[in-house]
């Protein structure tokens, strides 16, 4: 019995290398050579819209994506993690490189880092992680340093109105964290980094698959992954000089930053199966915890420039799912899909010691408990083609806390959308309506009409209307501490997104392989934006403020010759006032990133990138009075893959060996998103990645 | 073929050597221009400060044209010139950033902010500021914008409270401040502001007492004023207990610490009282003390703004409550300065006044103080401080009851100062009278009002000297906005109005230019304002 176990084990075992060896053969004969470099996609550097949902064949050896907000005339940038290997980039790095966003850090390496899109708040973009959304309902901003990106595999950035997909939250866009899924030809990676502040970065992943041999067979994977990242945090760095009335005002020399260490924990593990020959049942499993010292911000006196040595913060976080999915369903073929999530979260705080007043401690734990159905169907009708789809939600949020009480929220969705293609899909209407109701809070419509034109290849024009809005998180209805207050009777923030653009993507003109170029021009109008202010001498308290207005433009452009250069780029320019024409605080005017690349993406021997990040000036308070300067900063990497420099053959222990060097404010700028929170100097790491 | 790979292998190791050991390339920010933050003002009558929430401001005695402010983020100590429009820092005397070692004893101090609260200017060359972090008085020199070092001297027996940072006793060492942690021993029977008894367990705990003797006793904390009177210093400390900044605050007694204080000695002396370095006053939350030289003697009058705490919110309305509230009654101690003694107390009722020091009118006779949680304006006839013999035994009680009424305006009888059409919300901030100040004259009171942000002007009337002060000698003539109400959507403009000070001298004729100064916390700034000519 043993021994049948085992030779089954082994037979399974050979038929899974076996596919493996035909995937990566099929993959490389397709890619044109064994050992000659595989080109970039037409669209270098990620700048591809998503995919047009299309009937997902049911495979045994890859797990689908979550579903993507599904608005082909979106705005969207899809990141391929991978293109990055060897470059040392965090989630942040990756997001902070994309048009319309900004990322505002608040340290180093496991520092807080938060998104804007298109000059919004950070609670003003939904962030979801396989689909499920990280968003809690207490504070709402997520913190981009908690997503470990040695698990993930892309990122989807959508910029503009997205609560049609999203919901409440997605006034500035929605970002979908797509994490690595089993199966492919790469099973199993491990990845080692190490460098400046005692910053170290491990990550392993595996995978596997069995069964699904004939149509007929069962076909089941199972994946699981690991991230720790732990960081000394002890960088030096320079006071800010604040100048008044032509008087400069200096602080003391380098100081260091002092209760900064972190460590950082991430888990994942999923795993699916067939159901016959039109099903798919798949569950996963998403961990992180983190332990790390809290110096908060350095704006004070004495030697430390009043950063704590004692405040300690905890989290955890928990993002169960289990979906299943059946395509081409009963006699009307609808593709059909169901979702039950779970998020759990929880944050404590501790300073013994503070600063001001006596000891600090806050416990706060929420959970969210939701489900979702998902049905779409393709039609003709007439000289029409529709792509229909209609979903439900329905979720329940429990907070639990201190400061704003045990609290519960009932939320509830429902979309419909229809995406109708004429002149052979030379030109699309979506319209969609979303309809939500949110335990407290009036019923919410939600319509949105998108529109693209593509009179011929490679050219889009896209067009968006939309409304979106947001439902006050618990701390802004209901926190109570003692300088801060909540407002029970606070209204959802509301907008209407529009935008506009042109892409032209083109292949082999001249010495170019490819060619991609995209304008596109966006306003915000915003009105009830939620904002902690004084209104009492003695407390802030949460209020609905004016009207906002945030438009601009944004340009993307990527270029590739010759295989193994390509330059790629963005520039976003950005107005975000408020109705008495005062700038928004923390929002840039201008922001232009550069990436100059030699040698290829990921099959070369060596990949040497450097990158440039310009920020214009921005305010830092309500008022406009402070104003932070603008910067330039530098990064560089070298990657060299040990196993096409065909010296090491033999040698090797995996399949693919990628040693990195990497660099991030090569200049070694002083850098600060805000004025109380100082960023590293230049920081260099080394770096191993295997994949076997 | 296996040289090649070493050679690689060689120059990766030593690249990832140098990668990993390698402080020689960590950065540290120096790598181009430091990072400057520019502060400017959307006000041409204002100069910006580099922190908001700017302390209690102060003109240099003698130096009519110079302001001293404090800055509490980070704390830095700085010095306008308001001669001109807005007010400029003078090259000479650039800001001064208190160092961590502020008072020089050679260790930094415990607390990471000094939280500047207020100056008090003493001679040109002299102001005394609050640091209630730091729990310390600093001596600034406004003309070097520079510390001075004193020589504190500590007498012998004296019994200094655990923090204290003092020399040993019957030892004096130079200091540029002075630590004002003391041990605060209060008579038996005393109650907190909750009205418990201190020697009630739970309520003060037996391992803070500090009494040799083991009474009762608690270390001072909160340094919320310092005033000059018959050639001594004396500082009152607010004793928080616990609770403070939510609904029910514990107070603990009130305390006026006591030192001798000689400014003619070089270096300038200082010294805790040899037999009254604590005076413990009749009410909670002392917030200032104000020096008085008038009638023939040398008064220190101690402002009780009482427990204060936080209205809660009532769900059933739309507005979000949180005014303060007052949570036990207001007083003046009136102190013999010369005898070291509490003299008198006028009750004020439940009425919050302000934290400022008393606004005294040139003559020496009204004594006002606003109110921060109301638009109300309390005021006293400080002519009854005649009446008291030099030789009295129990403090008299100057509310008329057994006795002269020094009360003009209290929490029963408020002189009320009108809100603001489109002021701020009720239900947030009904008020708060944040300062109050005369003008050369004595004929002119201006009041600011955070809330609504306006500056009101209250003529005052006290022809013929009357016996008594008739309410009627106040009435309401201007009232102008400065700032912006504190209401939701009036975020991003300049809001918050803090600190009045008036400018000694006699506008157009002393002095060209504004005649009023005031501070604004949102953000931080300093504005001139011309009120006389208008």
């Amino acid at each position: 019995m043993q021994a049948g176990r085992e030779q089954t084990g082994q037979s399974a075992r050979d038929r899974t290398i076996g596919r493996l060896c035909c995937a990566l053969l099929t993959a490389l004969v397709a890619s044109g050579s064994f050992r000659t470099l595989r080109a970039e996609p037409v669209r270098p550097d990620s700048q591809v819209p998503p995919a047009r949902r299309t009937t997902p064949a049911v495979v045994a050896d890859e797990m689908r994506p979550p579903a993507l907000p599904e608005d082909p005339s979106a705005f969207s940038q899809v990141i391929e993690v991978e293109r990055y290997a060897g470059e040392g980039k965090s989630v942040a790095d990756l997001l902070s490189e994309a048009v319309g966003v900004n990322v505002r850090r608040f340290g180093g390496a496991g520092g807080r880092a938060e998104i804007s899109i298109r000059g919004s708040a950070a609670q003003q973009v939904v962030v979801r992680l396989d689909g499920v959304r990280l968003n809690g309902v207490s504070a709402q901003g997520v913190d981009l340093s908690t997503l470990p990106i040695g698990l993930v595999e892309r990122i989807v950035v959508t910029r503009g109105g997205g609560s049609v997909q999203a919901g409440s939250g997605a006034i500035g866009g929605v970002v979908d964290i797509v994490t690595r899924r089993a199966g492919g030809n790469e099973p199993w990676r491990l990845q080692v980094s190490g460098g400046s502040f005692g910053t170290w970065r491990g990550s392993a992943l595996g995978s596997t698959q069995w069964g699904g041999d004939g149509a007929e067979a069962e076909a089941w994977n199972l994946l699981a992954g690991a991230e720790i990242v732990h960081t000394r945090g002890d960088w030096n760095f320079q006071p800010i000089e604040v100048e008044t009335a032509g008087v400069v005002r200096r602080g003391p020399g380098p100081v260091t930053r002092i209760n900064n260490a972190s460590t950082r924990t991430s888990g994942l593990i999923r795993g699916g199966r067939t159901l016959g020959e039109r099903g798919w049942v798949g569950w996963s499993d998403s961990i992180y915890y983190a332990s790390q010292g809290a110096p908060g911000p350095a704006t004070g006196g004495g030697e430390t420039l009043g950063q704590s040595p004692t405040a300690h913060r905890r989290r955890i976080r928990n993002v169960a799912k289990l979906e299943i999915e059946g395509v081409e369903l009963g006699a009307g073929h609808w593709d059909a899909k169901g979702v039950l999530f779970h998020r759990y979260e929880r944050s404590r705080f501790r300073d013994p010691d503070p600063v001001l007043g006596g000891p600090v401690e806050t416990d706060d734990r929420s959970q969210e408990l939701g489900a979702r159905t998902e049905w779409a169907r393709g039609f003709d009708l007439g000289p029409t083609v529709h792509q229909s789809r209609m979903s439900l939600q329905v979720s329940q949020n429990w907070f639990d806390s201190l400061s704003s009480g045990d609290r519960d929220r009932l939320e509830l969705g429902g979309v419909l959308q229809d995406e109708i293609a004429v002149w052979e899909g030379k030109v699309q209407f979506v319209p969609a309506l979303r309809i939500e109701h949110t335990s407290g809070f009036d019923l919410e419509a939600l319509p949105r009409l998108g529109v693209m034109l593509g009179p011929w290849k490679g050219f889009v024009v896209r067009g968006n209307l939309e409304r979106s809005y947001r439902v006050p998180s618990f701390d802004e209805l209901y926190l109570d501490e003692e300088f801060i207050r909540g407002d029970p009777n606070l209204r959802p923030e509301e907008a209407l997104s529009a935008d506009l653009g042109i892409e032209l993507g083109l292949k082999r003109i001249g010495p170019l392989e490819s060619l991609r170029l995209e304008v596109a021009a966006f306003r915000n109008d915003i009105d009830q934006s939620i904002v902690f202010q004084q209104r009492s001498p003695q407390i802030l308290i949460a209020s609905n403020t004016g009207a906002a207005l945030e438009q601009g433009l944004e340009f993307s452009w990527a270029f590739e010759m010759f295989s193994w250069v390509a330059v790629s780029g963005n520039a976003t320019l950005l107005e975000a006032r408020t109705d008495a024409g005062r700038r928004l605080p923390g929002r840039p005017d201008t922001e232009v990133w550069l990436r100059f690349r030699l040698g290829g993406q990921s099959e070369h021997p060596w990949k040497f990138v450097v990158e440039a990040k310009h920020l214009s000036d921005f305010t830092v308070d309500a008022v406009g009075a402070r104003v932070v300067p603008g910067r330039i900063t530098y990064d560089a990497s070298v990657s060299l893959r040990l196993d096409r420099l065909g010296v090491f053959d033999g040698w090797l222990p995996s399949r693919k060996l990628r040693l990195f060097v990497e660099a991030t404010n090569v200049t070694d700028q002083s850098v600060r998103d805000s004025v109380g929170y100082p960023q590293p100097g230049r920081e260099v790491g080394l770096g191993v990645e295997a994949v076997w | 073929m296996v040289t090649v790979r070493l050679q690689y292998l060689t120059r990766l190791m030593i690249a990832g050597f140098c990668v990993l050991s390698g402080a020689c390339i960590e950065g540290d920010g120096s790598g181009g221009s430091a990072l400057r933050i520019r502060v400017s003002s959307p006000d041409p009558r204002c100069t910006p400060l580099a922190s908001a929430f700017p302390g209690l401001f102060d003109f240099v005695p003698g130096r009519s044209d110079r302001v001293v402010v404090p800055e509490p983020f980070p704390g830095d100590l700085t010095v306008l010139d308001v001669s001109s429009v807005p007010p400029a820092i003078p090259p000479d005397a650039p800001p001064l950033r208190i160092p961590a070692d502020s008072d020089g004893d050679g260790r930094a101090e415990r607390f990471l902010f000094p939280v500047l609260d207020g100056v008090l200017g003493v001679d040109e060359g002299l102001a005394l500021v609050t640091a209630s972090a730091y729990e310390e008085v600093l001596f600034f020199d406004p003309g070097e914008a520079r510390l001075l070092a004193f020589e504190v001297e500590v007498p012998p027996g004296y019994s200094p409270s655990p923090n204290s940072q003092l020399p040993a006793a019957g030892t004096a060492a130079l200091r540029t401040g002075l630590s004002t942690f003391a041990c605060v021993v209060p008579e038996a029977g005393a109650v907190d502001s909750r009205g418990d008894l201190l020697a009630d367990p739970g309520v003060l705990d037996p391992r803070l007492y500090c009494d040799p003797a083991g009474a009762p006793s608690f270390e001072s904390n909160y340094t919320s004023g310092a005033a000059v009177a018959a050639g001594r210093l004396f500082v009152s400390t607010s004793n928080l207990g616990s609770g403070v900044g939510g609904p029910d605050p514990q107070l603990l007694p009130g305390a006026v610490l006591v030192f001798d204080f000689d400014l003619e000695a070089e270096p300038p002396r200082v010294s805790p009282h040899g037999s009254v370095p604590v005076i413990v006053t009749s009410g909670f939350n002392p917030t200032h003390v104000t020096a008085l030289n008038a009638y023939g003697r040398s008064w220190v009058l101690v402002t009780h703004s009482g427990a204060l705490g936080i209205e809660a919110d009532d769900p059933g309305t739309p507005e979000v409550e949180s005014n303060g509230v007052p949570l036990s009654p207001a007083s003046i101690d009136v102190i013999d300065a010369e005898r070291l003694q509490r003299v008198a107390t006028i009750p004020l009722g439940w009425a919050a006044p302000a934290f400022d020091r008393l606004a005294i009118d040139p003559s020496g006779r009204l004594a006002v103080v606003g109110g921060v949680t109301s638009r109300h304006l309390f005021a006293v006839d400080l002519s009854v401080l005649d009446w008291i013999p030099d030789d009295v035994v129990e403090p008299w009680v100057l509310d008329g009851s057994a006795g002269p009424d020094a009360i003009i305006f209290d929490a029963a009888r408020p002189f009320v100062i009108p809100g603001a059409p489109g002021g701020a919300p009720e239900a947030a901030c009904a008020g708060w009278i944040v300062g109050t100040a005369f003008d050369e004259t004595g004929t002119r009171l201006y009041a600011t009002d955070r809330c609504d942000g306006t500056l009101t002007v209250i003529a005052m009337d006290l022809t013929g000297e009357p016996a008594v002060v008739p309410a009627s000698s106040f009435e309401v003539v201007e009232q102008f906005s400065v700032a912006s109400p504190l209401r939701a959507d009036t975020l991003g403009e300049i809001r918050d109005l803090a600190t009045l000070r008036v400018r000694p001298g006699r506008p157009e004729i002393d002095y060209q230019g504004p005649d009023v100064f005031v501070t604004i916390n949102d953000p931080g700034l300093l504005c001139a304002i011309k009120i006389a000519a208008r």
